[in-house]
């Protein structure tokens, strides 16, 4: 594969899409001779042969369409001239696509098209439309028609949405935009409105920034001329070479041709283009990976390390050298005073694997402590102890195309189509295609109902009570008979106990009904669904893992799936959804405490010596603190300096004003990241991190897929991050270095058996892999748990209900739930600095009309949320989405502090924050209220965050 | 964005943090209960907090959980 080339990759387009099949059927094709499956068109096998058949409305991630009719060919005794896009071939078929009729024919329909084509086509001057091109190659030297007869030239571009315009007098109406966004996208945004020559591309009837479009950027992609162009083109002209990467947002990981121009510091992107050959996303895209990029070179963006004395005193710019040894020095001290674990580390999801394990080693080896925790602890790390339990090992069961074999989703806590968009659309593509979704979710959500979408069921199910809810489904297949038995018998463990449980009156759906809020007659129809399958896939997010009984429903869910015998084969398996993009490296890098990289725990002698002896040093064989531990450690007094990674822990860990607590009560907090923060406001140190863009290393996603980044530029700030976290280390005695990034991963492959066979040069020439990758894998794992479990068989676990100690009371009646919003990313640091905010400039609080009402609220009105630990504002927006009795907001910006009322509940096992329960009470905000946030508001728009 | 106060905000967090755990696993007979709980303890938490918990549990504090303070009793003394 190519991963960097010295010009643009142009990515061969066969027309219409692969068929899966034999080749039997032998086709002749200008006296060439191919063998293909049956159903593939004539197009494509003629690409396949060599043969560049001219088409525009032809792509090969649209089914064929068959409108441009510049694809004629002949067909031996066929009469006429087919389109060999929806000509399917058939055994011993002999085409012609050169012939003098056939030319004849493409230059007379060629000129029709050149007859309404601007003839000063910025576009095709560019070199980004396809019709100047093409009207050279089929000899359409010249227009018979005329240029002034009616024509589309002179209407309006639409350019109100901020990353693309609509021109449409380079429109040809081939309706691969409007397909695009159908097939590809499913968003159904796009149409053909009128007939004949009237007939024009619309987004529903209003421009494109009112409409239903989601700004994924498929129809761009699609359009083959330069109607639909992204505005950086536009303003920057063409890109002149290609570097494959990986995007840096969400847990999808899609690969992305980033298109360029210029080289080394000149560098400047012009745009990011999906790569077809990206396997998470085959070359489909979100609006923040497409276009929400702009973040790496905002203004406010932080060039040079900064020191102050106190967290008081304004920043002072000094060199690596004094902000390293200010460090060094600073959490020497510390450990001096206050012994060897009054510091620690936080690693960030958001970095490379490379830099993760860089920053553990660091922990382990020079701070000489297991006081390295990760941001995972907040999202994902109930499921890495629910799926260890049961499973063996903390990772997703599929890879992300295992979908397209799935009968029956169970969606439960998680909501794609913001949150995952580019596996959404897989998701609805599949569902288009027959299958059926369950969704569980207090809100409607978009997968409940949305073009060509409908769940099977929406079970509404009540914040905090997700096992009580899963209990009822599994004791309904257990009851009902539904369970696979012979899997439990072959594949299982601890059964009987199980069963047993799990059959008791009290788990029944009519026992839990008044409990979940999901009447007893749609679970048990959900159960039988599910059962019934034959494949059944469970996905699941933040609203499984987020609460106090977290690592319970994850092992709830292994439980349901092993009942049913859904695990161990395509379209099935327990899928979580990973918030940030390296959310699975960070935790297989050995950023918890307890664990070394790949899932080992600290305490096993065999394992700690296999680093012990690598890093010649002693690991303490006890784990270190957590984040929350950290927290309240340092409000105690014994917890000192701590050094946070590429993290906003103030607006993103709950409860905030224990969070500062403890940062101020710290005498060491360093900040590395891009941007100052929230967090940083209690820094004394920061240290300037680097974009994605600038970043070499490895990025891995929801299917354990490990994906190359690579640097499309150099660091902005001079050094590498891993090597930042080398010098500290140098710094404070313990020498760490490495010759690149491709170093670190080799160490990582040689202490780390399910990475043993990972290296960059593997990666580059496989694109991608999905760990385990060793002797046994050597090309990964994309399903696991085929024969047997990793610990063997699978443990059925009793999953008791407990209730969260979060109830509601008559002070605070109500329930928040927290979760995100498409076009914005976690607490808002990249997209904010985006055009993205045009769609969602502020935190919003949904509250249900009858709630409403009852507190005289209406949609606008400034709000004040207060929970038993802390009060903000926000707007309303009174929407059916909600169930009554539960309010809804993101946490993508700090002038809403979402956090500033969750509270300190956690997961009993892993203490992940139980975000998605809070009790609330809500009231229209007073006039003084309401005005502070106007003006807060006005102060955060202004400043450009 | 104001903040308030709470009792359970206050409680020692190792002895939140331990009930938590009681409550989840006391559906198991007591004495497997104990023994898991303090296994998830000695796996999970960092030395310090099982040594603030054994002050507690030697004070007998009456807001630990008793499978909390049955644990407590199987937790190994850290090491000096």
């Amino acid at each position: 594969m190519t991963e960097q080339t010295a010009s643009i990759l142009i990515e061969p387009d066969y027309g219409t899409p692969r068929v899966e099949g034999e080749p039997t059927a032998h086709v002749t094709i200008d006296g060439l001779e191919i063998d293909v499956a049956p159903g593939t068109s004539v197009m494509r096998a003629a690409k396949e042969a060599g043969v560049d058949i001219p088409k525009l409305c032809a792509t090969d991630r649209l089914d064929a369409f068959g409108s441009c009719r510049m694809c004629l060919v002949e067909v031996d005794g066929v009469r006429g001239t087919p389109a060999s896009c929806t000509t399917p071939c058939t055994d011993g078929m002999v085409v012609h696509t050169d012939s003098d009729d056939v030319k004849a024919l493409r230059r007379n329909v060629m000129e029709m098209y050149l007859s309404d084509h601007p003839a000063d086509c910025a576009g095709c001057a560019r070199g980004d439309c396809e019709i100047q091109d093409l009207a050279h190659r089929v000899g359409a030297a010249e227009v018979r028609y005329g240029l002034d007869g009616a024509n589309h030239l002179h209407d309006a571009t639409d350019a109100t949405n901020p990353y693309f315009a609509y021109d449409p007098s380079a429109c040809i109406v081939c309706s691969r935009c409007v397909r695009a966004c159908n097939e590809i996208q499913g968003t159904f945004a796009l149409t053909v409105e009128g007939r004949g020559f009237d007939s024009r591309i619309t987004p529903g009837g209003t421009d494109f920034m009112s409409s239903e479009c989601v700004s994924c950027g498929a129809c761009v992609q699609a359009c083959p001329t330069s109607s639909l162009t992204e505005k950086s083109v536009i303003e920057l002209g063409m890109p002149s070479r290609t570097v494959i990467t990986t995007c840096a947002y969400c847990g999808v990981g899609c690969s992305f041709k980033a298109e360029v121009q210029g080289s080394g510091d000149a560098t400047r992107v012009v745009r990011m283009v999906p790569w077809k050959d990206g396997a998470a996303n085959e070359g489909h895209s979100c609006v923040k990976g497409r276009f929400a990029y702009g973040y790496a070179s905002h203004r406010d963006r932080q060039l040079h390390p900064m020191v102050r004395d106190t967290i008081d005193d304004p920043w002072q710019v000094v060199s690596w050298e004094e902000a390293i040894t200010r460090i060094a020095t600073g959490f020497r001290a510390i450990q001096d005073t206050y012994g060897v674990g009054s510091i620690g580390g936080i690693a960030s999801s958001r970095c490379t694997d490379e830099e993760v394990y860089v920053v553990q080693k660091m922990v382990r080896a020079a701070f000489n402590n297991n006081n390295i925790d990760t941001c995972a602890r907040v999202c994902h790390s109930p499921t890495g102890y629910g799926l260890n339990q049961t499973f063996g090992t903390s990772a997703g069961t599929q890879d992300f195309a295992s979908v397209d074999h799935t009968d029956v989703m169970l969606l439960i806590g998680a909501n794609p189509t913001d949150a995952h968009p580019v596996f959404a659309s897989r998701m609805k593509r599949r569902l288009r295609a027959g299958a059926r979704i369950i969704v569980a979710d207090p809100r409607r959500i978009d997968l409940v109902r949305s073009p060509h979408v409908e769940a099977s069921h929406h079970l509404p199910v009540r914040p905090g009570t997700n096992v009580a809810f899963i209990n009822a489904m599994a004791h309904t297949i257990v009851t009902e008979g539904l369970h696979d038995e012979a899997f439990l018998r072959d594949r299982c463990e601890d059964v009987e106990a199980y069963l047993s449980f799990i059959a008791r009156p009290e788990n029944s759906p009519e026992e839990t009904e008044a409990e979940t809020g999901v009447p007893a007659a749609d679970l048990r129809e959900a159960a039988r669904l599910y059962a019934a399958g034959p494949n059944s896939a469970i996905y699941y997010g933040l609203g499984v893992t987020e609460h106090s009984q977290g690592s319970t429903m994850v092992m709830g869910l292994a439980n349901l799936a092993m009942l049913t015998g859904n695990i161990g084969r395509e379209g099935v398996g327990v899928n979580p959804l990973r918030g940030q993009n390296n959310v699975q490296g960070s935790c297989d890098m050995g950023s918890f405490p307890h664990e070394f990289p790949g899932y080992r725990h600290v305490g096993i002698d065999e394992v700690r010596g296999i680093y012990e002896s690598l890093w010649g040093v002693t690991i303490p064989a006890q784990p270190g603190l957590r984040i929350p531990n950290m927290f309240d450690s340092a409000v105690a007094g014994s917890f000192r300096g701590l050094f946070v990674h590429g993290e906003d822990i103030v607006q993103s860990d709950p409860n905030t004003q224990h969070v500062e607590a403890a940062l101020r009560a710290m005498d060491l907090v360093v900040v590395h990241d891009l941007f100052l923060n929230e967090t940083s406001r209690f820094a004394t140190v920061f240290l300037p991190g680097t974009s994605f863009l600038e970043k070499d290393g490895t990025f891995i996603n929801a299917e354990r897929r490990i994906n190359r980044v690579r640097p499309i530029m150099p660091s902005k700030v001079g050094k590498d991050e891993w090597q930042v976290v080398c010098e500290i280390a140098t710094a404070m005695g313990y020498p760490m270095s490495y010759a690149n990034a491709a170093e670190i991963m080799d160490e990582i492959a040689a202490t780390t058996p399910t990475f043993a066979g990972v290296s960059f040069a593997r990666l580059d020439a496989e694109g991608s892999m999905q760990w385990p990758v060793n002797d046994a894998a050597p090309h990964g794992t994309p399903t696991m748990h085929v024969e047997h479990f990793v610990r063997g068989r699978g443990r059925l676990m009793p999953t008791v209900y407990v209730p969260t100690t979060e109830a509601t009371t008559r002070r605070f009646p109500l329930v928040l739930t927290t979760g995100r919003i498409l076009t914005q990313y976690n607490v808002g640091a990249q997209t904010r600095r985006t055009d993205n905010s045009r769609w969602h400039p502020a935190d919003v609080l949904e509250i249900h009309p009858s709630d409403a009402e009852l507190r005289g609220i209406h949609t606008g009105d400034i709000v004040e949320l207060s929970s038993r630990v802390g009060t903000t504002s926000l707007p309303a927006l009174v929407s059916d989405r909600m169930p009554p009795g539960v309010v809804y907001t993101t946490f993508h910006h700090p002038i809403t502090g979402a956090n500033v009322v969750t509270t300190e509940n956690s997961d009993w096992a892993t203490n992940c924050p139980e975000y998605k329960v809070t009790a609330v009470q809500v009231r229209v905000a007073n006039a003084e209220a309401a005005r502070a946030h106007q003006e807060a508001d006005a102060v955060t728009l202004g400043s450009g965050s | 964005m104001t903040a308030c106060v709470d009792d359970r905000e206050h409680e020692p967090a190792v002895i939140r943090m331990g009930n938590d755990i009681a409550r989840h696993l006391e559906y198991l007979p007591p004495e497997t209960a104990a023994d898991q709980i303090a296994a998830h303890i000695e796996r999970f938490w960092e030395p310090r907090m099982s040594e603030e918990l054994l002050v507690h549990a030697d004070r007998n504090d009456t807001t630990m959980h008793p499978l909390l303070l049955a644990a407590a009793r199987r937790l190994r003394p850290p090491p000096a």
